[in-house]
């Protein structure tokens, strides 16, 4: 998929490149220099007594790293998790943590200046996990995470120390 | 004199006597001598037979284990001594004693008695009898003289199932019944002897007395007639000179006969007269006429006449009845030729009828035997056929077999054929996840490039090529994994059908088999059919062979009532010959007048 934007040194400015995924029907958009990496889901341990939105720990080349499923906390549709499935490691400010999706779709350049500001009228419950949207011509309207403020959820940052 | 003829010839007689009856007392001694013999050797081989048939019924193991007094109320006991006292109840003779014994070394010990008496173990003698019946597997006979008279003893080994002999014998005792002494055999001839001379001396002397007395009393008789003195009559019955006396009578009565001859003669020439006028008038036929009988010897020749006439006037009449009877039984005869004639006229027209039948069934005869060699050459034809339809049949099954093997082949085939389609899905599956691997591996390597900023963004142009490629090859393994599936669909259809197939095969296999089964069935008929007429159609040579046989003899038969009718002819005309003789006969008789 060959964007039809031509690589100039001229447009980096205006530019950013999102990780495009697949999530029960939604489309959602990050950054791609808080993505890691892109794993199949992995077999996971689970631990007890924790929120339902965090489904447990995996070890991934010696790491440990904890999975959460932000269909819970964005009050999505839940499906049965399979191995077609994936685990999007994300990272910011030296916090780690994958995420269950359900298929990574692409790597897109955004241009910047269309980024619509999510407001008032979007009916969705997870208006404030987004940092804007943006309308793609092919996949239609792509919702734009703040992976910040998922960490700082209050269901997730409860564990942090 | 005569008295001492008598005495010499008496004495001779008394010896000879003497004589006779010693003999007849030394014979008879010796007669009842060898018969006592006979008796004895008789007896000895009747108790033989008996011992050695008696020994098979007792068994040799049971009586074995009898082995002291203590056994006596044993079963094998019991059933011995029933066996025993059964077998001595069947002889019914008190002179028999049955015991079985037992062989110890040098002596013998009783076992079982026949009188339920406890005897075991008690010892006896070991005669050499004995021993030669145990060590010869025979019965052996020992004799022994005892007061109360000869005693016969039989010893039988008891067999064992091998009828090899044991140490057990059966002993069966005979006391011989006393015989009459010898004395008294030679003595009772001897008396009798004595008594029967006794009385042919007395009824001897008895006789020569009465003899010499008729002696006596011819001497006086001829004394008497030398006088010419009449001859006395014996006064009482002189049986020893009934003879002589009937000879001096006649002597005395020829001499008196001689005297009045001459008075006779006149009285005999007067009856002759008489005689032969009855005669002649019997001669002219008048039989009813008979002479005067008269006491002298010409009133014999007058009953002879008289027997005479009255023997032919039977005869006459026997006659007269036999021509009635000829004339009556010609009658008949003439009847009976007459509708014999007419028979045997009958008789061979008839014949000649059935001839003709006879000839036509010959006919017809023939015409079967043809329909039977037509019947015999198309079940010939028949046979042939089935047997090309049976080698069809054969070539049948054996392409049915074929085509059976062949779907056998094609259903392997499709099988193998499947397996490998699954190996393919197998590895269009694995070419599919390789697919996802690269795409992942590609999304990721975008991310680096992409973290890697302006430096990476001609690598990110490369992954996102290969995620393109990644994408096209996972979708061609999808669609190999459709194809795959359709393809396994048709298999497992084919499958089916090939199932189908050689269950059909399977089934039309076995309906040529019963194709072929059938035409054997018909080649059997056939066969049948063919002999059947093939016995047919000699049968029916033998029927004409025989229909001819019918004919000729039909002919024999016609021309012998031919003959028959002809021979009746003559029969008439002999029979009329007859008529006319009887006639003649009748008219003959007549002429005789018979009294009633």
């Amino acid at each position: 998929m060959i964007k039809d934007s031509p690589s100039g040194d001229k447009d980096n400015i205006n530019e950013s490149r999102y990780s495009i995924i697949n999530l029960s029907g939604y489309y959602f958009g990050i950054e791609i220099r808080k993505v890691v990496e892109v794993i199949p889901f992995p077999k996971y341990t689970k631990i007890p007594n924790l929120n339902s939105s965090i489904l447990g720990v995996f070890n991934l080349r010696g790491q440990i790293y904890s999975i959460i499923d932000i269909r819970i906390l964005f009050d999505l549709n839940v499906s049965d998790i399979s191995d077609k499935n994936y685990v999007v490691l994300l990272k910011d400010d030296n916090i780690s943590f994958g995420i269950y999706v359900d298929k990574v779709m692409d790597v897109l350049d955004i241009d910047e200046t269309k980024i619509q500001v999510p407001n008032r009228r979007s009916s969705e419950n997870f208006i404030h996990f987004l940092n804007g949207l943006y309308e793609d011509k092919k996949l239609g309207r792509i919702h734009l995470l703040e992976v910040r403020e998922i960490i700082d959820s209050k269901k997730i940052s409860q564990y942090r120390f | 004199m005569n008295i001492t003829g008598s005495t010499i010839k008496n004495n001779t007689l008394v010896t000879l006597i003497i004589v006779v009856v010693i003999g007849v007392a030394v014979i008879s001694y010796y007669n009842i001598q060898s018969h006592n013999n006979l008796m004895l050797k008789t007896k000895e081989e009747q108790l033989k037979i008996l011992a050695t048939n008696s020994s098979m019924i007792f068994d040799s193991k049971s009586i074995m284990m009898i082995q002291n007094e203590k056994d006596f109320d044993s079963e094998n006991y019991n059933e011995a001594f029933i066996k025993l006292s059964s077998l001595r109840e069947q002889l019914g003779d008190p002179n028999y004693h049955l015991k079985i014994l037992r062989k110890k070394d040098n002596t013998t010990e009783f076992l079982i008695n026949d009188i339920n008496h406890n005897i075991i173990g008690q010892s006896y003698d070991l005669l050499k009898e004995m021993d030669d019946a145990i060590k010869q597997n025979m019965t052996t006979i020992n004799k022994t003289e005892a007061p109360e008279g000869l005693k016969l003893y039989a010893f039988c080994p008891i067999k064992n199932k091998d009828l090899e002999s044991t140490n057990i014998f059966l002993m069966i005792e005979y006391l011989m019944p006393k015989s009459f002494p010898s004395f008294w055999i030679l003595l009772g001839p001897l008396g009798l002897g004595i008594i029967i001379l006794l009385a042919l001396f007395i009824i001897l002397s008895m006789e020569s007395n009465k003899l010499n007395h008729g002696v006596d009393f011819i001497t006086m008789n001829l004394d008497r007639l030398e006088k010419g003195e009449s001859v006395k009559k014996p006064e009482d019955d002189q049986i020893y000179l009934d003879e002589i006396n009937s000879a001096l009578q006649q002597l005395e009565s020829s001499l008196s006969t001689s005297k009045d001859s001459g008075v006779e003669r006149d009285k005999i020439q007067k009856q002759i007269t008489e005689l032969l006028k009855i005669v002649s008038s019997a001669a002219d036929g008048d039989f009813t006429v008979s002479a005067n009988v008269t006491a002298d010897t010409l009133g014999a020749l007058a009953d002879s006449f008289n027997l005479m006439i009255s023997d032919l006037s039977e005869l006459v009449r026997d006659a007269k009845k036999a021509a009635e009877q000829v004339a009556s039984s010609t009658e008949g005869i003439l009847s009976n030729i007459e509708s014999m004639a007419n028979g045997a006229a009958d008789q061979a027209s008839r014949t000649e009828r059935i001839s003709h039948f006879a000839k036509d069934m010959a006919k017809l005869i023939t015409d079967t035997n043809q329909s039977a060699k037509r019947a015999a050459e198309a079940a010939q034809n028949a046979k042939s056929v089935a047997e090309r339809g049976s080698e069809i049949v054969k070539k049948t099954i054996h392409g049915m077999h074929n085509i059976r093997d062949s779907v056998r082949d094609a259903a392997r085939q499709v099988r193998t054929l499947g397996e490998q389609s699954t190996r393919i899905g197998e590895i269009s599956d694995f070419i599919g996840e390789i697919a996802s691997r690269t795409n992942l591996l590609a999304l990721n390597a975008s991310i680096e490039a992409a973290r890697a900023g302006d430096a990476g963004r001609g690598f990110s142009v490369v992954a996102d090529e290969i995620r393109n490629l990644a994408e096209r090859s996972s979708n061609s393994a999808d669609e190999i994994s459709k194809l795959i599936a359709d393809v396994q669909a048709g298999i497992a259809k084919t499958m089916t059908a090939i199932e189908v197939g050689a269950k059909e095969a399977t089934a039309g296999t076995s309906l040529v088999d019963g194709a072929g089964e059938a035409l054997r069935e018909i080649l059997g008929s056939v066969e049948i059919s063919t002999n059947s007429a093939v016995n047919i159609s000699s049968a029916t040579q033998e029927q004409t062979k025989f229909s001819d046989e019918i004919v000729a003899t039909l002919e024999h038969i016609s021309t012998i009532a031919k003959d028959t009718a002809d021979s009746a002819k003559q029969s008439k005309e002999s029979a009329k010959q007859l008529e006319y003789l009887s006639q003649n006969l009748n008219q003959a008789v007549a002429k005789f007048r018979l009294a009633k």
